[in-house]
């Protein structure tokens, strides 16, 4: 900050207060109003700084948080995918969540739930509470190559980025 | 001076707050690939079953290789495939996971588990995350038509992760 100082400083070797050297290189006592100057404009300056720091470090954490996030929510979708199709291809046919009716369309209920269940601030002590977000649904479909799976989730927004839906599909074997 | 020490002191303040949060997130993100390692060798063990069966007690050893009759849920679950046998067993707060095939015996234990809440990844129902109101719901079960079922929960430092393994033996596909 001592760039900031319209006038040259050193520091004593034995005091806390230093001495302003001026153009005829007299030594004299910085006045009062000079010191209170100097620092308001320190203040002033650390201020600036620490907003811009802090506001730099929240915006990569934010960014940070949710590119994990997202990283998160593609793998358990895939996941549950997996876990649904195992389920359609080999369970006996009356515990499939899935089924096709004589006139070949898939029944059109879909299952729905939740990707990602954050821990509540509140909840922190012996007995968390979990709240609920990013929303998923599967559904089988008659796609091109046959019946698929296809799971669909909405990603939250981020800044100026709208919410927006992924979808994945997986086919069935015939 | 004060003000150069005031600027330092808090960035590193944030610094250590955001690199605290990253460190929980990763420790998160290993917890849930741990479990997803244990989902995966429970359901490959279940496919490749040629016996199996699920105990709410610890099973006793069977002297001629088969197993004891079992129940229809449990926190045991006992697969025998080709390879050897391979037991889970939910103790409360993690899952036990042994291997023995070939006179060596592999243990693996995948702490952060709780059980599930009772309609927890049942098809046709929503997923409801478990606020801390643990059932005594077995984590293991079998249904009627055979489809061995195991679901828990994992409590990571951040949230929590549904965990369902549906599958059916071999014998059984």
């Amino acid at each position: 900050m001592i760039w900031i100082c319209p006038t040259r400083i050193e520091w004593r070797s034995y005091g806390a207060l230093p001495l302003l050297r001026g153009r005829f290189g007299r030594k004299r006592r910085a006045s009062p109003r000079l010191q209170s100057a100097v620092s308001l404009v320190e203040v002033l300056a650390s201020l600036f700084i620490l907003t811009l720091s802090a506001v730099g470090i929240t915006a990569a954490w934010r960014l940070a948080d949710y590119q994990e996030l997202l990283t998160r929510a593609d793998r358990r979708a895939e996941r549950i995918l997996r876990e649904y199709y195992e389920l359609q291809t080999f369970a006996p046919a009356d515990s499939r969540p899935f089924t096709v009716n004589a006139s070949a369309s898939p029944s059109p209920s879909s299952i729905t739930g939740y990707l990602y269940y954050p821990k509540l601030i509140a909840g922190q002590s012996s007995s968390p509470q979990f709240g609920k977000m990013i929303p998923f649904s599967i559904s089988m479909t008659n796609g091109t190559t046959g019946p698929q799976l296809v799971l669909t989730y909405t990603i939250p927004s981020y800044g100026t980025q709208a919410s927006r839906q992924v979808t994945k599909t997986v086919v069935l074997n015939p | 001076m004060l003000g150069v020490f005031v600027v330092v002191s808090a960035a590193t303040g944030f610094l250590l707050t955001a690199m605290q949060r990253q460190a929980a997130v990763l420790q998160a993100t290993a917890l849930e690939a741990q479990h997803e390692a244990l989902a995966e060798i429970m359901n490959d063990s279940i496919k490749s079953a040629v016996d199996f069966q699920i105990y709410q007690d610890a099973p006793m050893d069977a002297s001629n290789g088969a197993l004891a009759p079992g129940n229809s849920s449990g926190d045991w679950l006992v697969c025998v495939n080709q390879n050897g046998t391979t037991r889970f067993h939910f103790d409360g707060a993690q899952i036990e996971c042994q291997q023995t095939g070939n006179g060596a015996v592999q243990t693996r234990v995948f702490p952060g588990a709780s059980r599930a809440s009772p309609n927890n990844g049942q098809p046709n129902s929503d997923e409801q995350p478990d606020n801390g109101q643990n059932s005594h719901q077995p984590i293991f079960n079998l249904s009627n038509l055979g489809i061995i079922q195991g679901q828990w929960n994992v409590n990571t430092a951040v949230d929590q992760v549904p965990f369902n393994v549906f599958g059916v033996p071999l014998q059984m596909q």
